[in-house]
């Protein structure tokens, strides 16, 4: 964000950020200098209640109280994940009924007979074709036939849609009859949710469009529902700004998120990536690994020198994309809740299934049943319970004793040793997803720092960083609440890209500018409905390609489109696509293809409190831990975090316990404060 | 010089074209050309036993038998 | 070490190596061939690469024996081990220098056919070879008697223009001589040398990684490693193929048409014979070569043989040491094993996927993985001419999906390339913007006579798709399989659908064959008939086989398929014995228990 366009909160204004997750909604509120936390369980079916509660326990649930509301939710990710969504028709143009049938006709694996292709979210029979073609030259070559659309409209209305996507070829070049199409639908059917994919995804290439246009009208009445909840609950407590996380990790008004739902299926990750890259910059590691465990899901992803990664490209399952900007973060089902469970071959097994808020871990005591890793957590004295907790939780450690006893009978095994397997399992599923965003891409997890946390993270974090040989984790100033801490700083950021292919020799100044004056007026409009009228940060690329080659190379355009600054584009063109790929035809010729603009709008960000030297102090209490080597020490000591002072140091083995969440420091681990109050750890000991 | 793919051998039992390095073996008295040890064995173990009728009378019919994968005594 | 040398490696073998590290270094290896790969789809030319992906990358140890891959086609990655490790040997290490790339493709030297360009670099650490970092790319011409390359050709010589081991460049420098033979023999200059660009950018892209991994871990400990990773998938392929029960298993299947001989068959024969912690697929007994082009050269049946066994195995990391327990024995001059001069384009894109399912019908079955025929071809179809709009030539290669054969526990996918391939389409919106043509059609066979078999678990839909010509003129070739041989059905499931390519005249109504319209002698494989504008051609791709009886599969099932339109009620009740309410399309459960009784 740049220093020039943050303006700082006045003294009275509160501002909140909220992140509602599978099992816990997590609020970090900033008012003046100061920083509060609060947490609640979550109730999934209507995240807006748990928010309210949240305020409502923050002490900041009365009418006027909040200036701004940030929100983050994984909904729409739900949503997709149990395909529990709108019942979706799609319109298309006549002759490619079967698009999502066909899909790219490859695999995921190269040899796999039993593999089996998914299926994408329209079944055949609710798929109409409609009479229309527009040619490759955006032309139209077959007009529309809308009473083709009525029709179709029609009997998908009757056969019980409660959405259409609407998807044309070539509709990328000229989306017109996609909005006749839309408009003769909503004549019909004013109520009725449509998604055009011109407006979803405006990009070549039928499959990919048509996906992402049908899963964002999949999304459509979830998250319609969600934004008027929400927007309910702001009208309720006289909210002055209430916005939500998007995936690309900037925010938008509700109302924006009802338009284009699938800008919201990496919503509730996308807060721990900004804060990652936040904390990134203040506790000096620049490259990070984050790893955010809570109740139901592991999330992780990397922020390399600084910055967290985005992708355009990300799939609900193999084959099946979703095209829309987001950062780059991989789910693996496994959190505290985490169930463990037997096998048919009698071997246990834990996750992905999770116990959630509802009935959540047995020593909730809410009826849960069966063992979690919260449980196993909880026998080995690794969570202390006798200090106060998050959640008004008094945990109930016969309950976790009983259901853990129950499945060590079934294995004929003894209790402590079945504990120790569950979270031995849970780490390792963990490493494994960490492996795939590091290793698998070529890095090496050593050359990164751990930021661990969620509500679990930092109970696991040193067994993670084991698994992997690395040294360093951080766990950071509130960890349980963490991604609200990211939508609480996050920028108003809209993302904007207009193909026109030119012929960089001939390239059309005048029509570049054009174009731009048009981006730039949209985000204008778009940031104005959000209610921001001061100018935008605006970050220009241009994407561009040899004549002739079908994917391009995103390069910066520094300043406003000029002659100099287009000629600066191409001769970076050049030098990175020999740097990317090994090669350049430093005469060849160029096509520029999209032009893309970010808008982004900072927001201020609160002015993170530093923490005072001082001794070590006191723990506050001692008790019987076992390690991960089954050796249990008795007196292992408990800190308080919230005593702790920078620069203090301590060795495992020992407990660092705060309202939300808590740290594990093995034998051998050693850890220090910094002067933010971020805990700096070392580990220690046998690594894997 | 180049030398044209049919002046070079070919393995006696998978039968892959050897452009060089081929390996060669005494197999009942008969020299033979093969690429790899594995094949060496390979064919001693189960291609010989198996079609050693078939092996036998092509060498007869002055068919150089490589269609049962025999490579004949030179090439 | 050369396969001449290669000793198989006991089941109990010890690894030292730190498995942590092991495991960084296989991952840094396969990441970047991943890497080589997505270098290359982005800055090729033709959509065969960068939409298709037709094209695979791999490392090589210092001993030529590949180390690592990425999942991209296996039609090539059967075939590189050999092609790379000949070609380092014909060529000899101690005569590349640092810089030198080495071009082949060459099909009688371990290759596939003659469009599989390989291009080979040494990678060089402190003046000694290292790794070899490398590449096979489907070129999609290379002169010959079509565009596109898969005409109805008698020998080598009418399929293009072959090259031995050849250094197209030397220290870094491109070796213009051989760029200038090249690019004035092939029909579309500027894609033929884009492509070739970017072929070998991504041989630096990956060399870069390799050398960075060389020198932080020293050159003895990734060595070591590399002897490593191919030892593990060693131990673990031959693990596998301990699960399976000693024995022999027999399998043959014909190809149809040569395009010379359109009413002749070839035998594809494989025994496959288990022994211990190894395998031996042998063909004897296959036909002799073919005078035309569906012949299969060595590397594309071992290809094939791999493609199959990798399948059996699982999920294991495929490198030198997965190959090593199989002994592929294939007869010289067979159709499995095409001898110089014979011609063979067609053998590696459309024979060896039904060689794939020859192997697969020997053994799925006592591997537990029973399955049936796919529809076992690309459907192939070369198009080539002048593009009004940009004044070039073209030369476009066409594929589609068929359906995948029943399983035990599952139905066949629909619209899948063959298990040989693992080629992407070429999206409606690029193609047209590409080429000349219109796509008027893109969806499901859903004819009677491509559709796919019955079975408990039915085959898979095939695809069809209906192509315009815009230009004033253009030559369409074509080379299909399964145009009157039918994919088998297994378990009692009931075979699977025909290909079928059909021609239509602008403004006519009928569709016609080949032979109908034009007088070819096939209707499935023929070379450069012209089409002009406004003429239309149609690619019916065939289902796959069914699985198990027709009468033992779930109505729900039934009921769905006829919901989408894929049957109709009156075939539901005819082919499965289900009885449908007319009016809610729900199983009437009396009814259909009393067809099938």
């Amino acid at each position: 964000m740049s220093p020039d366009t943050v303006t700082q909160s006045t003294t009275s204004a509160t501002r909140v950020g909220i992140d509602t997750g599978g099992t816990f909604t997590d609020l970090i509120a900033a008012e003046g200098g100061v920083l509060r936390m609060a947490k609640t369980l979550s109730t999934p079916s209507d995240p807006a209640r748990s928010t309210g509660e949240a305020l409502t326990k923050a002490g900041i649930g009365d009418e006027g109280q909040v200036d701004t509301l940030v929100h983050g939710t994984t909904i729409a990710t739900n949503a997709l994940i149990e395909r529990r969504g709108a019942v979706v028709g799609l319109i298309t143009t006549l002759g490619f009924r079967d698009l999502l049938e066909i899909q790219r006709i490859s695999r995921p694996r190269s040899f796999d007979l039993h593999w089996v292709k998914p299926s994408h979210l329209v079944p055949r029979r609710l798929v109409r074709e409609v009479r229309e073609r527009i040619a490759a030259d955006s032309r139209v070559s077959v007009p529309i036939d809308l009473d083709d659309v009525r029709r179709a409209a029609a009997e998908l209305v009757e056969q019980g849609v409660e959405a259409i996507a609407i998807s044309f070829l070539f509709s990328f070049l000229n989306s017109d009859h996609e909005r006749q199409a839309r408009a003769a639908v909503h004549e019909r059917f004013p109520e009725l949710e449509v998604s055009i994919s011109s407006e979803v995804f405006g990009q070549w290439r039928e499959y990919e469009r048509t996906s992402t246009c049908v899963i964002d009208a999949f999304l459509k009445p979830t998250v319609a529902r969600y934004a008027a909840e929400l927007s309910e609950l702001g009208r309720d407590r006289g909210i002055g700004d209430l916005l939500v996380m998007r995936s690309n990790g900037g925010v938008m008004t509700p109302a924006g998120a009802r338009e284009k739902p699938v800008s919201m299926v990496r919503s509730g990750p996308a807060g721990g990536v900004i804060a990652t890259s936040y904390v990134a910059k203040l506790v000096q590691f620049a490259n990070l690994i984050i790893a955010d465990m809570g109740g139901t899901s592991f999330d992780t992803g990397l922020i390399r020198a600084g910055e967290p990664a985005l992708t355009t490209f990300s799939e609900l399952e193999w084959g099946i994309p979703i095209a829309v900007p987001m950062v780059d973060v991989r789910s693996v089902g496994a959190g505290g809740g985490s169930v463990a469970w037997i096998d048919a071959a009698g071997i246990m097994r834990v996750g992905p299934e999770s116990a959630g808020a509802d009935p959540g871990p047995a020593c909730y005591g809410r009826g849960g049943e069966r063992a979690t890793v919260t449980d196993a957590n909880l026998v080995l004295g690794r969570l202390p319970h006798d200090l106060p907790l998050a959640g008004d939780l008094d945990l109930d450690v016969e309950a976790s004793e009983r259901v853990i006893g129950a499945l060590a009978a079934g294995l004929e095994r003894d209790p402590k040793e079945v504990a120790l397997g569950i979270l031995r399992i849970a780490d390792n599923n963990m490493a494994q997803a960490v492996r795939l965003v590091t290793i698998d891409r070529g890095y090496d997890p050593r050359e990164f720092a751990l930021m661990a946390f969620g509500g679990a993270g930092p109970l696991h974090a040193s067994a993670i960083a084991r698994a992997l040989s690395m040294r360093d984790v951080v766990v950071p100033i509130f960890p349980g609440a963490f991604s609200a801490f990211g939508a609480l700083i996050a920028d108003t950021r809209f993302d904007y890209m207009r193909t026109s292919v030119m012929a960089a020799r001939a390239a059309d100044l005048t029509r570049i500018q054009l174009i731009y004056a048009d981006l730039e007026d949209q985000a204008a409009s778009d940031l104005a409905r959000e209610g921001i009228l001061e100018a935008p940060t605006l970050v220009r690329t241009v994407e561009l390609r040899y004549a002739g080659q079908n994917w391009e190379l995103e390069v910066p355009l520094e300043g406003e489109p000029s002659t100099e600054s287009i000629d600066a584009v191409k001769r970076r063109f050049h030098a990175e696509h020999d740097a990317h790929f090994g090669w350049s035809l430093p005469d060849g010729d160029l096509e520029l293809v999209n032009f893309k603009l970010a808008a982004i709008a900072a927001r201020a960000t609160p002015e993170l409190p530093e923490l005072q030297t001082g001794p070590l102090p006191e723990p506050v209490s001692s008790r019987a831990v076992t390690f991960d080597d089954g050796e249990t020490h008795d007196s292992t000591p408990v800190y308080w975090r919230a005593d702790l002072c920078a620069e203090n140091r301590i060795e495992g083995p020992a407990l660092i316990a705060e309202p939300d969440a808590t740290v594990l420091l093995a034998p051998g681990d050693r850890l220090e404060v910094d002067s933010f109050g971020n805990l700096i750890i070392t580990v220690g000991g046998p690594t894997a | 010089m180049y030398r044209e793919v049919n002046e070079m051998p070919k393995c006696v039992n998978c039968g892959i074209l050897i452009p060089t390095q081929e390996l060669r073996f005494t197999h009942h008295e008969r020299q033979l050309i093969s690429c790899s040890e594995r094949c060496q064995r390979i064919y001693d173990t189960y291609k010989y036993p198996r079609y050693s009728e078939d092996i036998a009378a092509l060498e007869q019919a002055g068919d150089p038998g490589i269609r049962l994968g025999y490579a004949g005594v030179q090439r | 070490m050369s396969a001449a040398t290669t000793k198989s490696t006991p089941l109990d073998t010890r690894i030292e190596t730190d498995p942590i590290l092991l495991e960084v270094m296989r991952s840094h290896l396969i990441t970047s061939c991943r890497e080589m790969g997505i270098a290359m789809m982005r800055t090729s030319y033709s959509p065969i690469f960068n939409e298709g992906l037709d094209f695979s990358c791999v490392i090589f140890d210092a001993a030529g024996e590949m180390i690592a891959q990425a999942d991209f086609c296996p039609a090539q990655i059967g075939a590189i081990p050999h092609v790379v490790e000949w070609c380092i040997k014909e060529v000899g290490p101690e005569n590349m220098s640092p810089g030198d790339v080495i071009l082949h493709n060459d099909p009688y030297r371990g290759g596939c056919h003659l469009p599989e360009f390989m291009v080979l670099k040494p990678c060089f650490v402190d003046g000694e070879i290292v790794a070899y970092t490398a590449n096979i790319a489907h070129m999609v011409d290379i002169g010959g008697l079509v565009p596109a390359a898969f005409g109805d050709t008698r020998n080598i010589f009418q399929e293009g223009l072959r090259f031995p081991p050849v250094k197209i460049y030397r220290e870094d420098e491109e070796v213009e001589d051989l760029f200038r033979v090249l690019v004035s023999n092939i029909r579309s200059p500027r894609f033929g040398y884009g492509d070739l660009k970017a072929m070998i950018g991504s041989l630096y892209v990956a060399e870069r990684r390799i050398v960075e991994l060389v020198e932080r871990y020293g050159e003895a400990e990734f060595t070591r490693c590399a002897q490593d990773i191919k030892t593990v998938s060693e131990i673990l392929a031959r693990r596998a193929i301990s699960d399976l029960p000693d024995g022999e298993w027999t399998f043959e299947a014909v190809i149809e048409d040569d395009g010379v001989e359109p009413d002749a068959e070839w035998r594809i024969h494989a025994t496959v014979v288990i022994r211990g912690d190894e395998v031996i697929v042998d063909y004897t007994g296959s036909s002799p070569q073919s005078p035309g082009p569906p012949n299969q050269t060595w590397g594309v049946t071992a290809s094939a043989t791999y493609a199959a066994m990798f399948n059996i195995y699982g999920a294991i990391p495929f490198n030198h040491g997965a190959y090593r327990p199989i002994s592929i024995i294939a007869p010289v001059g067979s159709f499995v094993n095409v001898e110089y001069p014979g011609s063979c384009v067609g053998g590696n894109s459309d024979s060896s996927p039904t060689t794939v399912d020859v192997i697969l019908a020997a053994i799925s079955e006592i591997a537990g993985k029973g399955t049936a025929s796919d529809g076992d071809t690309c459907g192939i179809l070369s198009l080539g001419g002048m593009d009004p709009r940009s004044g070039e030539a073209f030369a476009h290669l066409h594929f589609d999906g068929g359906g995948w054969g029943g399983r035990h526990d599952h139905d066949g996918n629909s619209a899948q390339v063959p298990k040989t391939s693992n080629c992407a389409n070429t999206p409606v919106e690029v193609l047209e913007t590409r080429y000349p043509l219109e796509c008027v059609e893109y969806s499901l066979n859903t004819a009677v006579t491509g559709r796919p078999g019955a079975g408990e678990f039915r085959g898979g839909f095939g695809t069809r798709r209906v192509m315009r010509v815009t230009s004033e003129s253009m030559t369409l070739s074509a080379h299909t399989n399964r145009n009157r041989v039918h994919p088998w059905g297994k378990a009692g499931g009931e075979e699977g659908g025909n290909c079928a390519v059909r021609l239509r005249r602008r403004g006519e109504e009928e569709w016609k064959t080949a032979p109908e319209l034009l007088g070819t002698i096939s209707s499935g494989k023929f070379a450069n008939v012209e089409l002009r504008e406004g003429d239309e051609v149609s690619l019916g791709m065939p289902g796959g086989a069914g699985y198990g009886d027709p009468a033992a599969r779930d109505p729900e099932l039934v009921a769905e398929d006829v919901r989408n339109g894929l049957y109709t009620p009156a075939e539901a009740l005819e082919i499965y014995g289900v009885s449908l309410d007319p009016a809610s399309g729900e199983v009437m459960q009396a009814e259909t228990d009393q067809n099938r009784s």
